[in-house]
């Protein structure tokens, strides 16, 4: 291929989209993936390799991570972010729970005021303009799911292209004991085929969503959906086990490429007319960071000095309970209902904040007995054996999900010490929860005790709520505006300082909605890949080559 | 986030915990040869000796793993041979080698806890009446000695059949879980009546 029009950085929720979506635009594509290519028949159903042996994920022994809670501290090793490391990203292993936002989410800073100790900020536009995106992601990835059951539900252009997946016992026992409550539950929408779509298998139940990917391509990740229909065009190719460490830029300050170490660990350059940046909400400000020049002393994109900053790995909680009968919970999908009921801030809680709660089980048998014990049952022994023997069939867990504001000084940024295995500095985490975001977590964790007692079920307890050093939603830290000293891309998803570099991916999103982020990722991977078509058939995107 | 991701996180920085998570993460080959190894042990009649542990720390250990696993009217860890399972990854994998000392100097922690708790005897802890076992576990289960060796235990016993633990999903059968992987609605007590309609 001579020098394609972009290079795509990253083939995950939003780079596989930006990917199909550009090369049917007829533009030519290469796209850097650090991770394999791996075929849907290569899934296999092993705890051990997926949750022991980073089977499909960031590995922390070549990429090693440093956390600190607030930038007085040396951050040490440890922090404990997670992203998926294979050509379809954190599609392929992500539980598939496919949330919009809500009008709110885009403009609660105007809805709201400001927000102490936080950078809240409006998005550069609405939810209504990112509708129809939210309607081509459900369809053209397959979605499933009940439009008109959520009360709370913003306006869409039209319904879930598949029906919802069956209900499962927990989700039977959820509703019942929402409406109790006076709540509003309904049915999961989830990025998992309920019948056969577009050529693709419907879901067999097998149970083992979380974590891994679907050996029946009924999870709709790009590598299932979109990604060979983006090859299919003959102008995308996937290269695979490509770790890209530096965008290269010109003395005009455009970006010409991406230097990346192969399989072998040489080193590469790819020549591009235009970059798009799309490797998640972590390794994105890793990447600028590590792309800095005379030009950009900073860091590529960060006139702002915003690039890592704002860092939310949205709230997230865990009860669980135990029933009398068999749930058998670990068939089918991690979830299958869900309430909305406190999805928007309420001063009458007393913090900032909203989320939603979903009914499920998702540990496999050995993290089941080393991490889902209740407290006061022992550990091993008869009692611990009894346990385990009722409660893998008869557990239920109440997960929230919740807000994080937007902090600054909640970072990613490069170690100053600490080196990975191609000897480039270590991502740097830097995170204190808003005492606001904590409060919330409590408030979903008092409500998912309601519900717990409401079903009637035994040993109900929760994890404590605390400060967050990683997580697998990585939000915020290259965000988008209108007002370049405030943000790093524009509502296109340019960078403000440089003409031919564009970024979209979680590090875009304004605000972080209320924990289920992938949705809203894809519809602005979707908006992007129009924008940037149409600028790039309008000769607007300046080439670097 | 889920739990399992939360699970995950927490092999990280767990003690005793993540220094078997490391090993687990580190040698694929050490690990399938560790549990086929106890496999082969468990389906003799009489145990070989151990390769890495001595007869007397090896016999506290097995002892500790039947403590937190027991045999029911299904096996135990020590009816899994579990303990040589840790005992082969200690002697022959060199990935193995960083988890060395948590057991070695674990198992004597063990033996001076007995002494501490039981003076005057000369019983090693496998050689304790079961109420006096668990009155020691009890007292060092919060080490990780203790964690290294439970979760050691649970990797043994729920690993997937195909790394040569867990012999016909017997543990899994156990508590309930089984790999068919392929369902159809109704799939447990409370669903039942509740597919009406769903067209699967």
């Amino acid at each position: 291929m001579s020098i394609p029009d972009f290079v795509i950085v990253g083939s995950g929720a939003a780079g596989g989209v930006l990917a199909k979506e550009l090369a049917e635009s007829g533009f030519r594509i290469v796209v850097l993936e650090q991770g394999p290519y791996l075929k849907n028949s290569e899934f296999e159903h092993d705890e051990l390799k997926y949750a022991f042996r980073f089977g499909i994920t960031n590995d922390p022994r070549i990429q090693p991570m440093t956390y600190r809670r607030t930038e007085a501290e040396e951050a040490k090793p440890g922090g404990t972010i997670q992203y998926a490391k294979l050509v379809g990203g954190g599609s392929v292993h992500f539980t598939a729970n496919f949330w919009r936002f809500h009008e709110i989410d885009f403009i609660e800073r105007s809805t709201l005021g400001a927000i102490a100790g936080a950078s809240l900020e409006d998005w550069p536009f609405t939810y209504a303009e990112l509708e129809p995106y939210y309607t081509k992601a459900e369809w053209d990835l397959g979605v499933s799911g009940l439009a008109g059951t959520n009360p709370f539900d913003p306006p869409r252009s039209k319904p879930y292209p598949l029906p919802p997946m069956p209900v499962k016992s927990s989700g039977v026992l959820f509703e019942r004991a929402a409406r109790q409550l006076g709540w509003h539950p309904f049915p999961a929408p989830l990025a998992i085929l309920s019948r056969p779509y577009m050529g693709r298998n419907a879901c067999q139940h097998c149970g083992f969503c979380i974590g891994m990917g679907c050996e029946h391509n009924a999870k709709s990740s790009t590598l299932a959906a979109v990604i060979p229909r983006a090859e299919a065009t003959g102008r995308c190719e996937i290269r695979p086990y490509s770790t890209a460490f530096r965008i290269e830029t010109n003395r005009r300050g455009r970006v010409t490429g991406v230097l990346y170490y192969d399989r072998s660990g040489r080193e590469r350059r790819q020549k591009a007319n235009a970059v798009i940046v799309s490797c998640n909400g972590a390794e994105t400000p890793r990447l600028l960071l590590l792309s800095e020049s005379s030009r950009f002393p900073n860091g590529l994109a960060n006139s702002s000095g915003l690039v890592g900053r704002n860092l939310m790995f949205n709230g997230w909680t865990l009860a669980q309970g135990e029933m009398p009968e068999p749930l058998n919970e670990f068939k089918s999908v991690m979830t299958t209902r869900v309430i909305q009921d406190f999805y928007l801030s309420d001063p009458a809680r007393g913090c900032y904040g909203g989320g939603g709660l979903d009914a499920r089980f998702d540990a496999y048998p050995i993290l089941f007995a080393l991490n889902n014990v209740p407290p006061g049952m022992p550990r091993w022994g008869p009692d611990f054996k009894r346990w385990m023997r009722s409660a893998y069939t008869r557990a239920i867990m109440i997960e929230g999900h919740s807000t994080s504001l937007p902090v600054e000084r909640n970072s990613i940024s490069l170690d100053p010490v600490v080196k990975d295995a191609w000897g480039l500095p270590a991502m740097r985490i830097t995170n204190t929860d808003h005492p606001d975001d904590l409060k919330m977590r409590e408030f979903l964790v008092a409500r998912s005790f309601e519900v717990l007692q409401a079903m009637g079920a035994a040993r109900p307890w929760a994890l404590p709520v605390t400060i967050q050093d990683g997580s697998n939603h990585l939000l915020g830290t290259a965000r988008m505006g209108d007002d370049p000293r405030r943000s790093v891309v524009d509502r296109f998803h340019r960078a403000h300082d440089v003409a031919n570099l564009f970024i979209c991916d979680g590090s875009s999103l304004v605000t972080g909605g209320r924990g289920q982020p992938t949705c809203t990722i894809q519809a602005l991977a979707y908006r992007a890949a129009d924008h940037i078509a149409r600028f790039a058939r309008a000769g607007e995107i300046p080439s670097g080559s | 986030m889920t739990a399992f991701d939360s699970s995950r996180r927490r092999f990280l920085t767990d003690g005793g915990t993540a220094v078997v998570a490391t090993w687990a993460a580190t040698s694929l080959p050490g690990l399938r040869e560790a549990l086929a190894h106890a496999r082969r042990v468990a389906t003799q009649p009489t145990p070989p000796p151990f390769e890495f542990f001595t007869s007397i720390q090896g016999a506290d250990i097995a002892a500790m793993t039947a403590q937190i696993w027991p045999a029911d009217d299904t096996p135990g860890a020590r009816e899994a041979g579990v303990v040589h399972f840790i005992d082969h990854a200690l002697a022959s994998d060199p990935v193995a080698l960083p988890m060395r000392p948590l057991f070695t100097t674990g198992v004597e922690q063990l033996h001076a806890k007995v002494s501490e708790l039981y003076p005057g005897t000369d019983a090693r802890f496998a050689g304790l009446a079961g109420e006096r076992q668990l009155a020691v576990l009890r007292a060092i289960e919060s080490t990780p000695f203790f964690d290294g060796v439970r979760t050691m235990t649970m990797l043994a016993l729920f690993a997937n059949p195909s790394y040569g633990a867990n012999p016909s999903g017997q543990n899994w059968a156990a508590i309930g879980f089984e790999p068919r992987f392929v369902w159809r609605p109704p799939f447990g007590a409370y669903d039942r009546d509740a597919h009406a309609g769903e067209g699967q």
